[in-house]
């Protein structure tokens, strides 16, 4: 994954906590980088080490680490550092989730070996709709969880998110269900 | 074809055009612009649109068509922000349509403009360029941050490397200095110019010089991640300077290795101190070794004249003699095996003390041994009316690999203890299976009945120079050297003793020893005491110079009836051999005109003289290992230390015979290259391919490997790693036939510990390692034969 995804993740326990929890996850996950560059890539084993690390030290899930982290990547990493793409991609909750597909082929271009997932949306109804998510990534469903709920934020709109059947059903991509009043 | 293209269509692909006619009034404007330019639609183009470029475009139908084909750059005069469009004008019947899309440069106008994505084209890539850019502003931000944070860190870590005690450097790949900090260059005695630049190995003796150069080559083939290491540099001033360093590799991204950073301390004092030591060790292992050439000479010395007042009185007392003289006689023998026995015990604690007494393992037949013992004690307890039985574990292996010598010295010790304090009743050894530390052991309990130990002297009896009480030493003689013998023995090989006694009912010494299993087969020989000694007719040949000693021997034979041919000295010997097959060869070592160990090797060399495998028993007045080693090294078998007793003749002579016979069941299958040592592999092997085969194995995978590890212990100055390995490994080259260079391979340990200069150690070790290599192929091919080879039943 790029540095920028390992990047917010210190940013959040920062933020969150200080230096020192910090210095602790990192101590705690074997990574030996002080300093993330956002467009160099790293393994994925890095983002995996260090959120499995963040989840002993916080004494929390994995998935509510992942959850956070979620939250975290659209209100302030995507926000303060692409805030004008993230303002433009929609007016309305609805309307940036429909534009999603998008949005996302876009962010591939920002980010060409990034081998972002994929989304599709479907189902679209008055108050709902259904976000289809496709990544050769696995376990990330409770970071996409806290993306959908962190768009729900910036657009303050309060969302309910759902995984409604996914590749524990049998299915080859994760789908949830999205409902907002 | 042509192309209809409705309103609909145009502002989805064209959502920022417009259609202007010759008035210059909009008849269409696409989606998109009304939001950047309200109420276009209601102005005509020149109230709207102002040229950037073509700068010379008039506002007028003609004059734009005039520069159609060109790009038209476009600036809003409604617009508070400069919002410019760039695209072109086409031509379409009587109209012109600008096709284009506003110009944004900033990821902050899309913000600024209140503009969505869904208000451009999807095939328009303006606005993903726009993010691209703003993924390389944050890059080149975060560039700058760590510019900052690095020089932050150049400038701690400079002032801590600038500031610091020690040395500390950087070199490239082949140790050429980049870098070195004051400290260094205060040390060195040079400038700055003066170092970098220039090679580490510039600034050492040329030997040493040498050895850095091959350092750093060594640490790069080896991909070393950091080591540790010590060198003298011969300072301009003439001043000596150690260095101790720790050098650490730097690797590029795919593990070559770039550079080297070290840290290096003046250990100047340290090494001299060392030094002194050295030479303090030096001095006293001269004062050890005066002290074993003094014993050396003392045993000789003492040793021989003894013999002949030992032997002739033996003789003497054979001869028809007045009760006054064999009384005399009795006192005149007893003195001499007390004076006898009081050098033997002082000499082998002094060796013991001296730590020459080395723990050799071989295999051998710990029935046999004891059996033979057994045999020799009996003879003599039969005067004393005593009796001697032995009681051996039928599961015991048949062969264990241990030290026979040293098991040897611990039974007659304790035998000859037992018998010493036994007036009545029986002597009894019994050999059995126990488990000590967690390794199969040899429990050997010698019991006796007699007068035993009191409580309170139990702990005293194994010092030096104690025994029992003092009316003990008065009444029954001794040095009180035995046990100290026994214990320090048995400790050598990792073993135990324990004693167990009741006043005037007896004692048990119960010594277990661990021991190493080599032969899976149990022994099938009934227990129990042979009455016949085999010694019968068997056939001796006796080369001695020393004519008392001469007397004494034949003496002793006749009795035992055994025959035997006399050789005077060496070359007798020799021809004598040639002449009929002996079953023993009695060959003292000083002899004139040519001496024991040469004659031996003659008869050991010939082919066709019959007695070439005829067991040689070398008769020695010297006690020392070293001339023990020499015999067994010149193709003997086994020694007999002058003065010897008639029942320590025996008992060895027992065993030659008694091994032979069982040698003789089995037929020697086994030959082996002529470049290994074959003798001494056909004898420790004997027929037993399986064996053989498994110790070549075992020297192919571990010992050689340990051996390649030597280097990298030199390298590193881990010189007693290096002995460590050397003596552990030592004895398993015998093993594979490898004699002569088991003997090269001490020396180089000799070397190691010496501290010679490094490169001429490993000088050595090349050309060890390179004939050990040539040896390799014979050790592998032999290994395959003696594997293809069935095993001998037995």
């Amino acid at each position: 994954m790029y540095g920028i995804v390992n990047k917010a993740i210190k940013d959040l326990i920062i933020e969150n906590f200080d230096e020192a929890t910090w210095k602790k996850i990192k101590d705690k996950s074997g990574v030996d980088i002080d300093f993330f560059l956002s467009d160099k890539g790293y393994d994925d084993a890095v983002t995996y080490d260090l959120a499995f690390a963040a989840a002993d030290v916080l004494n929390i899930p994995v998935s509510e680490v992942l959850f956070l982290f979620g939250e975290y990547w659209i209100l302030n990493t995507g926000m303060k550092n692409y805030g004008s793409l993230m303002e433009a991609g929609g007016d309305t909750l609805q309307d940036f989730l429909e534009n999603l597909p998008n949005f996302h082929s876009r962010v591939m271009l920002m980010f060409p070996n990034l081998a972002p997932p994929e989304f599709r949306i479907s189902d679209i109804g008055f108050k709902d709709l259904k976000v289809h998510y496709y990544s050769h990534r696995e376990s990330l469903q409770d970071f996409v969880r806290g993306l959908l709920s962190g768009l729900g934020k910036m657009f303050d709109t309060p969302v309910n998110v759902s995984l409604v059947e996914g590749k524990h059903t049998g299915l080859d991509h994760d789908i949830f269900h999205v409902t907002w009043n | 074809m042509q192309l209809l293209i409705n309103d609909e269509t145009t502002n989805k692909i064209f959502p920022f055009s417009f259609i202007i006619n010759e008035d210059l009034e909009f008849v269409f404007t696409g989606k998109s612009l009304g939001k950047l330019i309200p109420g276009i639609s209601e102005n005509t183009f020149d109230k709207v649109f102002h040229f950037v470029r073509p700068h010379h475009a008039r506002n007028s139908f003609d004059s734009i068509k005039e520069f159609l084909g060109q790009i038209f750059i476009l600036r809003s005069m409604d617009s508070k922000e400069n919002l410019l469009f760039r695209g072109e004008f086409i031509e379409i019947d009587s109209w012109l349509m600008f096709l284009g899309s506003p110009w944004l440069t900033d990821p902050q106008d899309l913000r600024r403009f209140s503009l969505k994505l869904k208000d451009f084209a999807l095939h328009d890539p303006i606005t993903d360029l726009l993010q691209v850019m703003q993924v390389r502003m944050i890059a080149a931000e975060e560039v700058k941050t760590l510019n900052k944070l690095l020089e932050k860190n150049e400038k701690k870590y400079r002032h801590i490397v600038e500031t610091a005690h020690d040395i500390i450097f950087n070199t490239d790949e082949y140790g050429t200095f980049t870098y070195v900090n004051p400290v260094g260059l205060r040390k060195f005695n040079k400038s700055e110019d003066e170092v970098i630049g220039h090679n580490f190995s510039e600034f050492v003796d040329k030997v040493e010089g040498v050895y850095v150069e091959r350092f750093y080559n060594y640490m790069k083939e080896e991909k070393l991640d950091s080591t540790y290491f010590e060198f003298p540099m011969k300072l301009s001033s003439g001043e000596i300077l150690w260095l101790g360093q720790n050098v650490k590799s730097v690797t590029d991204e795919n593990g070559k290795i770039t550079s080297f950073i070290g840290v290096a301390r003046d250990v100047t004092e340290r090494k001299i101190f060392e030094k002194s030591l050295i030479e303090a060790r030096k001095k006293a292992e001269a004062a050890q070794e005066a002290e074993k050439q003094f014993l050396a000479k003392m045993s000789h010395e003492i040793r021989t004249p003894l013999n002949a007042v030992l032997g002739m009185t033996y003789l003497l007392k054979e001869t028809p003699l007045t009760s006054e003289q064999n009384e005399y006689i009795d006192i005149l023998q007893s003195s001499g095996d007390i004076l006898h026995n009081l050098i033997s015990d002082i000499l082998d604690v002094s060796k013991i003390n001296a730590g020459e007494a080395n723990v050799v393992k071989a295999p051998f037949d710990v029935y046999t041994l004891c059996k033979s013992l057994v045999d020799s004690f009996k003879f003599q307890l039969k005067e004393k009316g005593l009796t001697i039985s032995l009681l051996f574990d039928r599961d015991l292996p048949a062969k264990i690999m241990g030290d026979k010598m040293l098991l040897n010295q611990i039974l007659i010790n304790l035998l000859s203890n037992a018998s010493k304090f036994t007036h009545e009743g029986s002597i009894e050894l019994s050999v059995s299976q126990t488990v000590l530390n967690n390794k199969p052991a040899l429990r050997f309990k010698v019991s006796d009945t007699g007068i035993g130990i009191p409580d309170d002297k139990m702990d005293a009896i194994f010092k030096s120079f104690v025994q029992a009480g003092k009316e003990t030493s008065r009444i029954y003689g001794g040095t009180g050297l035995g046990l100290t013998i026994v214990k320090q023995l048995t400790e050598l090989q990792q073993g135990v003793v324990h004693i167990k006694s009741n006043v005037n009912e007896g004692t048990v010494f119960t010594v277990d020893i661990p021991y190493d299993t080599i032969d899976a087969h149990k022994n099938t020989d009934p227990v129990g005491i042979k009455e016949q000694s085999g010694l019968e007719n068997i056939s001796i040949l006796i080369a001695e110079d020393n004519v008392m000693n001469q007397k004494f021997i034949t003496r002793l034979l006749e009795q035992w009836q055994i025959r035997f041919d006399i050789a005077n000295n060496g070359r007798e010997a020799v021809e004598l051999a040639k002449q009929a097959p002996y079953d023993i060869i009695l060959m003292d070592i000083q002899m004139p005109e040519m001496d024991g160990y040469a004659a031996t090797y003659r008869i050991r060399s010939d082919n066709s003289n019959p007695n070439q495998n005829t067991p040689i028993i070398a008769l020695t007045a010297s006690a020392l290992k070293e001339y023990r080693d020499d015999a067994l090294k010149a193709g003997m078998n086994d020694f007999v230390g002058k003065p010897f007793k008639p029942s320590n003749l025996r008992r060895v002579l027992s065993s030659i015979i008694t091994d032979n016979k069982t040698g003789q069941e089995k037929s020697t299958v086994l030959e082996f290259h002529k470049d290994l040592d074959a003798e001494y592999l056909e004898t420790f092997y004997e027929n037993d391919a399986v064996y053989a085969a498994e110790m070549f194995g075992l020297f192919i995978d571990d010992t050689y490997p340990e051996f390649l590890g030597i280097e990298h212990s030199l390298r590193t100055h881990n010189g007693s790693q290096a002995r460590k390995t050397i003596h552990k490994i030592g004895p398993t080259f015998k093993m594979v036939g490898l004699s002569s260079f088991h003997a090269q391979l001490m020396d180089l340990k000799e070397m190691i510990k010496t501290d010679r200069e490094l490169p001429q150690i490993l000088q050595e070790y090349d050309r060890l390692k390179e004939t050990l290599d040539n040896f390799m192929k014979i050790i592998h091919l032999e290994n395959e034969r003696l594997k293809r080879m069935k095993p001998v039943s037995t």
